[in-house]
């Protein structure tokens, strides 16, 4: 007999809900902010704490992943051979994506390891 | 979009290949004409072969420890690849390559053709050639000669 059910559910329809992707709200993420320091919610904790990286490629002009620089892309590569995420990294998207082809190709020439095992 | 336009301007590529580590450096040299001549053939121009030299692979290729890498550097057109790779997949030494291409519309007389390089790898065989490595390659001279001779006096 209340009106429980019509009363303001429909109001929080689009609020916080919709809020997870963090790049949204952090505003002129323009490869400067990198996203780091954007909302908390869904960081592990493992590496950014909140600092602001920046993203080498955009700071360095003109520099751009090269699949033959193992020394630069090891970088971007965990012990055992992963790609780092991008919010781990600071890299901006762009960039992300070229690190990431970048690593699949040296993979393929033998550079870097698919699976390398942690002794 | 043909590429017959009065410039003539050519796609400029870049080729890795891996070589089978035992291959002497005739061999190699072998591999490198080859493609330079498929190169030429096809109206291209070869820029540079770097060799990387021997190194050893992050995993197994062919079922061995190490490579010959060589890097191939050149200008040319859409079917030029296909019949580097072609040829590439023919030759037995050859176990990877991958091509990738580096610009489009290069002018062929902005990048002259360069000396080849030869660089040494990082595998402590011969110890010589081996800047990179700075571990094992010390054990030149290791008490070898700690003999307890007496010294023979005339």
């Amino acid at each position: 007999m209340t009106g429980q059910f019509g009363n303001g559910n429909g109001s929080r329809g689009d609020g916080p809900r919709g809020g997870g992707r963090g790049g949204d709200r952090g505003g002129g993420g323009m490869g400067g902010a990198g996203g780091a320091g954007g909302d908390d919610d869904k960081r592990g904790g493992r590496g950014g704490f909140g600092r602001k990286k920046v993203c080498r490629f955009c700071a360095e002009k003109g520099s751009h992943p090269d699949f033959k620089d193992q020394a630069m892309l090891k970088y971007f590569v965990t012990e055992r051979g992963k790609i780092i995420p991008r919010r781990i990294s600071g890299n901006c998207a762009k960039h992300q994506r070229q690190v990431a082809v970048a690593i699949k190709r040296a993979r393929g020439l033998a550079l870097i390891p698919y699976n390398a095992l942690v002794g | 979009m043909t590429e017959q336009s009065t410039a003539h301007h050519l796609r400029e590529y870049e080729t890795i290949f891996l070589v089978k580590p035992d291959l002497t450096d005739e061999g190699v040299d072998r591999v490198k004409e080859r493609v330079r001549g498929i190169v030429n053939r096809e109206g291209g121009k070869l820029i540079r072969f770097t060799v990387w030299g021997k190194k050893k692979t992050m995993y197994p290729v062919s079922k061995q420890p190490r490579a010959i890498y060589v890097h191939a550097s050149y200008l040319g057109g859409h079917a030029l690849v296909a019949e580097v790779e072609r040829n590439l997949r023919n030759l037995d030494e050859v176990t990877r390559w991958l091509s990738v291409k580096v610009a489009d519309d290069v002018d062929p007389e902005s990048r002259p053709v360069q000396e080849d390089v030869k660089l040494a790898g990082d595998v402590d065989e011969a110890r010589g050639p081996a800047p990179e490595r700075a571990g094992p390659a010390r054990d030149g001279i290791e008490g070898e000669g700690l003999d307890e001779e007496a010294p023979e006096e005339a």
